[in-house]
């Protein structure tokens, strides 16, 4: 699998993509979360969104951030500075609607905590 | 005669300066008419609704077209079994990397900038949701799952497009 070529890996950073596809994740999660719980009708996002934009979406988002982590102390700083590791660590679940997301997340804890301690040192001192 | 020798020779002229063929077509799509001046002309008489569809379908085709071609060039043991006698297998796996799809990288930054733009149109229309207290769901339901089907197809595409990049750098 590897991951992405180092340029290709800047490219993308540079071009201010990683912020964006973080902040749509967060953005479209949070939807998630909240309908059910601040909608006057309680509601899932599938109701709002079908079935061809949401099946797989966060295991794309997954896929892409692991890819772009693997090796690269910017990206990893990025999602370090701005809180994102709590927001990615959400995605450690088995989920119909996004299968193998379990598996990706394993793949990005690992190209997370293979470079950068800090990230072990905090998953280290939260969850064990 | 001689006019239609000048137009291919600035078709030729076009293609061989690293454009991107994807914006090319993306255009194509928005209803613009090619130019290879880039004199683009917007064909008003296409409704929006019919542009955005096609569109959408283009990027459905972009990922299956990289997806065939991953698959393609890792079943060894087709190549193998194909292979004739006076070839090896590597000049056929070559040959066979030209029935895929490849991209250049104007291509790539094509596809950077529509996801970046569409990264931006999909949080702000779940802004716009948020804003109304989650109601009128019946009016916002097409444009936020619209948007997110784009989105979602433009991030299939990103994925999969850096494998065919990779040779070019």
């Amino acid at each position: 699998m590897g991951g992405y070529n180092k340029i290709v890996q800047e490219v993308f950073i540079d071009n201010g993509s990683l912020a964006l596809a973080l902040k749509t994740l967060q953005a479209i999660y949070q939807l998630d979360r909240d309908l059910d719980k601040e909608a006057a009708i309680p509601f899932k996002i599938t109701d709002v969104i079908e079935e061809d934009g949401y099946f797989e979406l966060y295991l794309n988002f997954m896929r892409l951030t692991s890819n772009v982590v693997h090796i690269n102390p910017t990206a990893q700083d990025y999602i370090y500075d701005n809180d994102y590791l709590f927001l990615l660590l959400s995605f450690t679940v088995v989920d119909v609607n996004n299968p193998y997301i379990r598996e990706w997340s394993i793949v990005l804890i690992k190209n997370l905590t293979e470079s950068k301690t800090i990230f072990f040192e905090l998953l280290f001192k939260e969850f064990l | 005669m001689i006019a239609n020798i000048f137009n291919i020779t600035n078709y030729l002229t076009y293609f061989q300066t690293e454009k991107s063929l994807i914006k090319i077509i993306w255009r194509l799509l928005d209803g613009y008419e090619f130019d290879p001046f880039e004199e683009w002309n917007i064909n008003e008489n296409i409704e929006k609704e019919v542009k955005d569809k096609i569109k959408l379908r283009f990027l459905y085709f972009l990922h299956n077209a990289f997806e065939k071609t991953i698959h393609e060039k890792s079943q060894t043991s087709l190549i193998i079994n194909y292979t004739p006698k006076n070839q090896t297998i590597h000049d056929l796996y070559d040959k066979k990397r030209e029935l895929g799809i490849n991209i250049t990288i104007p291509d790539y930054m094509f596809i950077i900038q529509m996801f970046n733009s569409l990264s931006d149109a999909t949080m702000l229309q779940i802004q716009k949701f948020r804003e109304n207290n989650f109601e009128n769901l019946a009016e916002i339901k097409g444009p936020l799952n619209e948007i997110i089907d784009y989105f979602h197809a433009i991030l299939k595409v990103k994925i999969l497009s850096r494998n065919f990049l990779s040779s070019f750098i």
